[in-house]
């Protein structure tokens, strides 16, 4: 019976992506289904490690736009894609953090003892589903999209609008920026410096060991299509503000819309033994939270600490930081308010430069980490997402 | 260090109105909806809003009103800002999955307090609309390799398949079908349900009682009913589960949380299980499942006082009961979805609620739910009571 069981630690024994595709018409991966797009990696995951596909007991797939051809329960889709009907699959969606949420349940799984070995992973493909595709109205109700978040009161009892404020996120972004006087130039040199960190990355090889090439029929895809190595702080000053006139929030200082998918395939210690897995990081410790939904995406600074005291660390106990690009104005508030130094802080550049596919960037954050620790041997690394509507999940990971 | 016990320290469900439009629920946001038991388990366990660490919600449909992470809309309205929250979907088994999510989490020592359950409002969101292709793109563009080697049936068909394959015959279904009506009047006449549903009050007045109960019916009605999936087929609206709008959560605690909070637990989860099976028959989930789940708590069928077996179809639950020489005295003693209705991603919830007032009001140990679930899955869950 479980609650006779030993509590057990997670490992991660494996982490892989694709390359991340501009989430465009033309993008790398505009002409491939996310089913399939997921399939691939998770199928070509564990074939890298020679995991038997039946020893994985459920597919956990963060997907934030579970519609159109994300719907169905892509988890469950892609399970069936890439290990036969047998392989159960589940979708969950915190929206920017729903892959770092699929992670965070695998850990939680396995060391309950009631699952060994489980893939946990994401995927989004912003060209064919576009973001906030899921609150429209149904096919064919184009002209009536929004519809339901601002008429919605009188077609129904809707008290949810009356305590949520829906504020767009560059507005957020905008309001963050304002709060902790972040200018213009400081924003564009965050996100040159995104591109120019991304750029070097590539070109020395760095991602080579996460990025699984993927065959589309535009070519096969293993680069990141969104870094701009001849990027230049002139040119991003010259880009309008995309949300208010007088703004400093450009699409040059935003994260990129993008396709994707990333998995990690999570074990406790009764599969580490049966299948003689090596393990190459355990989970330390997550925690999630609920944060201001007008500033929306300053969770970060809130669950860090919170995560740090439920390991036990402080900052500098860890080596390397992950913070999602959502805005360079989030990743540069955060860094202020905890003081997480420059050198230690999206060391390969972010989604800024390499792209933002909503439900894949948990486990893409957590992937890139862990080869980086690797590269760089060292032991503990934090990862952290802030989540539109105001969340925020955070995971520490450490390698063994 | 071992294993947190995970405990429910209450459950409660809105009655599941028709899932049709103007049915009790139909002029309800299903954001409202879902948090009629949330802010009731807060209210009646003394607790703040603010002490729930996270709120896992099942949706099936997580488009439109149920969009955006419902989970977290939830939350924002029924709880507080500061209270993170998350949508998963397993489809009809998405209500169970949160509570196991839930309880895994406290086991694992991530969590201390949750509220899991589902809500599903389908008079508003019609299954399957989350497959649709999105506005402006409703001709497939790609050539979908994925679709080779997918094949999957309408669910209707495959309970057509499986009442074929333990030669289930029309008289069979309509007699489970009559059986799962009047067991659901008496208990709703006796107020077995009372304890466990939370009227809500809508725009049209309050809703205090299950809508689907039919019962005036009989078998020979049901038997007049057209097959609905296939010329000559045994399926029919009758024998199948309704179409419903609902909402289920139960609060979820670890033992250091009742101690802090002061609560009384009422049953532990004892095991679980999710499987997934051939995706022709696509519904036989509970076959697997149960004895699986079974054999990780080292139980076997005997050792079970009440099993909850979605009703999808009554083919489904009748293999599974022929299959696994259940006795049929303990199955859906109150009824089911065929006559109770199936609120998609709510009903996994509903069944651990239901299943836990009736152990209690039976003075009973330990119960088993299980559901099948569309593309060939199932999940089961054993709790005992403490």
């Amino acid at each position: 019976m479980l609650n006779e069981k030993k509590l057990q630690d997670a490992y991660i024994i494996s982490g892989l992506r694709t390359a991340l595709g501009r989430g465009k018409k033309d993008g790398a991966f505009s002409q491939t289904h996310p089913v399939e797009l997921g399939s691939i990696l998770l199928k070509e995951l564990i074939r890298n490690v020679n995991v038997n596909p039946e020893y994985i007991e459920d597919v956990i797939v963060g997907c934030a736009t579970p519609c159109g051809e994300q719907g169905f329960n892509i988890g469950r889709q892609i399970a069936r894609k890439a290990f036969g009907d047998k392989t159960p699959g589940t979708q969950v969606n915190r929206l920017c953090g729903s892959s770092a949420e699929a992670f965070d349940i695998a850990c939680a799984k396995v060391m309950s003892g009631n699952y060994k070995l489980i893939l946990a992973g994401g995927v989004e493909s912003m060209s064919r589903v576009p973001m906030g595709s899921d609150m429209m109205p149904f096919a064919g109700d184009l002209k009536n999209i929004w519809k339901i978040l601002t008429l919605g009161p009188k077609v129904v009892n809707l008290t949810m609008l009356e305590g949520l404020e829906v504020i767009s996120m560059g507005i957020s972004g905008e309001l963050i920026a304002k709060k902790w006087k972040l200018s213009r130039k400081e924003l564009d040199e965050f996100s040159y410096n995104s591109h120019k960190k991304a750029a070097h990355a590539t070109s020395s090889g760095y991602f080579e060991k996460e990025i699984l090439p993927v065959k589309t029929p535009n070519g096969v895809v293993k680069r990141d299509e969104g870094i701009r190595a001849n990027v230049s702080i002139e040119k991003m000053l010259a880009l309008k503000p995309a949300f208010k006139f007088d703004g400093v929030i450009t699409a040059g200082n935003s994260s990129q819309i993008t396709d994707g998918a990333a998995g990690i395939l999570v074990a406790n210690e009764d599969a580490l033994k049966e299948y003689g897995l090596k393990p190459r990081a355990k989970f330390i410790a997550s925690h999630v939270i609920g944060s201001d939904p007008e500033l929306q995406l300053t969770g970060p600074i809130d669950v860090v600490p919170k995560v740090l005291r439920k390991a036990g660390f402080t900052i500098n106990d860890i080596d390397l930081f992950e913070v999602n690009e959502a805005f360079a104005s989030v990743v540069l508030a955060t860094q202020k308010e905890l003081n997480i130094p420059n050198e230690k802080l999206n060391v390969n550049g972010g989604a800024i430069a390499l792209g933002h596919p909503l439900g894949v960037s948990g486990a893409r954050l957590l992937v890139t980490l862990l080869n980086e620790l690797e590269r760089r041997n060292l032991k503990r690394g934090l990862s952290v997402l802030c989540i539109g509507g105001g969340q925020s999940i955070a995971t520490i990971i450490e390698r063994v | 260090m071992k294993n947190q016990n995970a405990y429910i320290v209450d459950a409660i469900r809105t009655p599941i109105g028709r899932g049709k439009e103007g049915c009790a629920f139909s002029d309800v946001h299903p954001v409202d909806l879902g948090g009629v038991p949330v802010k009731e388990l807060i209210k009646r366990n003394n607790l703040k809003p603010t002490d729930i660490e996270d709120l896992i919600y099942g949706c099936a449909s997580p488009i439109a009103e149920q969009g955006l992470n419902i989970a977290r809309t939830i939350a924002i309205t029924a709880l507080d800002v500061t209270v993170p929250g998350v949508q998963l979907n397993r489809m009809c088994g998405s209500g169970q999955q949160a509570v196991h999510f839930g309880v895994q989490a406290i086991m694992s020592g991530a969590h201390d307090l949750v509220i899991a359950g589902g809500v599903e409002s389908m008079s508003k969101i019609n299954i399957g609309s989350d497959g649709l292709p999105l506005p402006g793109k409703e001709k497939p563009t790609l050539p979908q390799s994925f679709l080779k080697n997918f094949k999957s049936n309408p669910m209707g068909i495959s309970g057509e398949l499986m009442a074929e394959k333990w030669k289930l015959t029309r008289r069979d279904l309509d007699e489970f079908s009559y059986q799962s009506h009047m067991k659901a009047t008496k208990a709703r006449e006796n107020g077995y349900f009372n304890k466990e549903i939370i009227s809500v009050q809508t725009l049209k007045g309050l809703v205090e009682k299950d809508e689907g109960i039919r019962p005036e019916t009989t078998v020979e009605k049901i038997g007049t009913l057209k097959s609905a999936f296939k010329e000559g087929g045994v399926i029919t609206a009758g024998n199948s589960s309704q179409i419903s709008d609902g909402a289920s959560a139960l609060l979820l605690a670890s033992e250091s949380a009742v101690k802090k909070y002061n609560l009384k637990p009422r049953a532990k989860f004892i095991d679980f299980a999710v499987v997934g099976t051939e995706v022709e028959l696509q519904l036989t989930g509970p076959i697997y499942a149960i004895p699986k789940v079974l054999k990780r708590a080292g139980l076997e069928i005997k050792d079970i006082d009440l099993f909850e077996i979605n009703e999808a179809f009554a083919s489904v639950v009748l293999a599974t009961q022929i299959e696994l020489k259940l006795n049929p005295e303990k199955i859906n003693v109150n009824g089911g979805a065929i006559a109770l209705g199936h609120p998609l991603g709510a009903s996994g919830a509903r069944l651990l609620t239901t299943l836990l007032y009736e152990l209690e009001r039976r003075n009973l140990k330990r119960g088993i739910s299980s559901l099948c679930i569309g593309f060939g899955q199932g999940i089961a869950a054993i709790i005992e009571r403490v």
